[in-house]
Parts: structure tokens; sequence; C-alpha cells
């Protein structure tokens, strides 16, 4: 998910499917100058764009329900279905599924086998230490960082509710990355963007990505 | 004596360049060479979106969605509707910034 909008052209960009791909993954040509854009990077490849880069704007997978219930007020694409497949049992087989980031100088990705397992992790990329949330009824990941103002929170690793729970107990919802109750009840978390991938498609594009194991 | 001398120097900065060079190759890969599968699909605007309300009962709890909240809107986009090459890609609206949202 992108904006887009780019600083290096004054009209929003209105992106079609290119009927190339690279890396096993979706290359996109813009409508206005015919550049070739990688999905997967967020960067123009080839053409009068090289070079630009996409802004990401923070998406998340996740099923209906849970959706719906943490945005009541979400309008949603009516288009006719062209798939059936793709309700939470497609992570029947959770290893080949992951979550990853692009961090700085840094490229790290969590499986959803290791996921499930570990359901709220405390990791850091570079100096930054954060933490990795996973709803495993939706497959829904998170990765916030813990610093709040001039505080580092510490999670327990166990979801309550679907909700976070720091040491002192308070509690914080993901979808609203902010504490609902407790001693910090309205301090907010930064949510870092996070991209779901087919684990072959990340490695084949991030050969030197580190993997939680 | 002066080429003895210099010569561990070479083989240590023929060894160092090596060493560099492999470490490039091995990041992550840019070598752009896309595949061409087919021609390019006509892009999707003005896609049909409909309230929460509306679409109850048309989608099944257990779809995955694309959810993505900005400025205070927040719209679902059913993976079962973004799948095939014709759907990878739609330019949207969403408060009042233009997105594509991307599969």
């Amino acid at each position: 998910m992108y904006a887009s909008d780019i600083k290096e052209h004054k009209e929003r960009l209105v992106f079609q499917v290119s009927g190339k791909l690279w890396q096993r993954s979706l290359i996109m040509r813009d409508l206005q100058t015919g550049s070739l854009w990688s999905h997967l990077l967020g960067e123009c490849m080839e053409g009068p764009l090289k070079g630009s880069s996409l802004t990401p704007i923070p998406a998340v997978v996740t099923s209906w329900k849970d959706w719906k219930k943490s945005h009541p007020e979400t309008t949603v694409l009516s288009l006719k279905r062209s798939a059936k497949i793709f309700n939470t049992d497609v992570y029947r087989n959770p290893e080949a599924y992951l979550i990853g980031i692009n961090y700085l100088k840094t490229v790290k990705a969590w499986p959803y086998d290791f996921l499930i397992k570990n359901p709220v992790h405390q990791d850091q990329l570079e100096s930054e230490k954060i933490v990795v949330v996973f709803l495993d009824d939706s497959a829904t990941g998170f990765i916030f960082k813990r610093k709040v103002g001039n505080e580092l929170v510490d999670f327990l690793r166990k979801l309550k509710d679907g909700n976070l729970v720091s040491l002192d107990g308070t509690l914080w919802d993901p979808w609203q990355a902010k504490a609902i109750s407790g001693p910090g009840k309205g301090k907010i978390l930064e949510r870092l963007h996070v991209i779901p991938s087919y684990r072959k498609a990340w490695l084949s594009f991030h050969p030197k990505s580190l993997i939680a194991q | 004596m002066t080429s003895m001398k210099s010569l561990p120097i070479l083989i240590l900065l023929v060894i160092i360049s090596l060493l560099t060079s492999f470490a490039r190759a091995d990041e992550t890969n840019r070598d752009f060479q896309p595949v061409t599968l087919m021609k390019p699909l006509p892009a999707i605007v003005d896609a049909p979106i409909q309230t929460r309300a509306e679409m109850e009962g048309r989608i099944n709890d257990e779809e995955l969605v694309l959810g993505v909240s900005l400025n205070g809107s927040s719209r679902a986009y059913p993976i079962n509707m973004l799948n095939g090459p014709s759907r990878e890609i739609i330019n949207d609206k969403l408060g009042g910034k233009a997105i594509a949202a991307t599969w």
C-alpha cells in the first residue's frame, strides 16, 4: 500500500499491472511516465522516474472479522471475487509466510511458525528496540517501537484478549497502537511498516535478510 | 628488493578487493531484469466502494482483507477480490489521500 503522490511528479501517479515480474513479484507501471516500479521495494527501477521511492502506508492483512471489530466505520472494496482461497486457513503452512521489515540498513523477517510460538517477541533493529506482535487466529502481524517518550516499555510474552501487556500491568491495543487501560492508559506506540510476504519471494529479494528462529 | 617487499601488500590488496566484490554481490539483489509475461493491463480507478453495512453478509468472517486507516477513514480490500493479474493494483482515495492498494 503506497501513497500515489511523489515529490518528483506534480500529478498523482496512476498505476497499472505492467505484465512483468521481477524476483517473482509484481512490477507496476505508471500511466503518466511509463516508469516501472517494484511493488515489494516501492522503488522506481526503470524509466524517467528511476530512483524515486513511493511512501509506504501502513496496512495490515487480517481477517474480515478482526478488521470490522477494530474498525466499525470501515468502507469496503466491492468487486466480484476473483478467488476464494484467501481465508485464514491459507496459513495452514505457516512456515511458508513471514512478516518482514526494511528498517534503515537492516532487513529482517519473522516467519509465521516462529510467531505462532512467540506471539509477543521483543527484538532489536540496529539500536532500535522493538516488539513484534502476532495475532494467530487472523495471522496479523504488527511491529512497534518499545520506546514511548523517554521510557522503554517491557512487554510480557503472552497476549491478553488480543492486547499487549506491559510489566506495569498496562494493556495496549495493537490495532489502535495505544494503551487502553492501566497506569499507562492513553500512551501511544509508534508502529513500523510491516510487509507480509511469501518466504520464498522475500528471500529472493533479500538474500541477506536476517530471519528470526 | 622493492618489488619483493611490495608483493605481500599487492596480494593483500587483491584479496581485499575480491572480498569486497563478493560482499556487494551478496547484498539485496537489485539487478533489474524483469520477465515479461503479458502486455500491460488496464489501470483500475474508481472501483466501487461500499459501507460495512452494505457489505455485511457478503464477506465471510474468515476471509482475509488488506486493511488501511488514513486520517480517520478506514477501508478493507478483501484479498479474494485482489487476486489475479488484472486486480493487483487498485488506484483509490482514502482520507483525502491518493493511494495505490497493491497485492
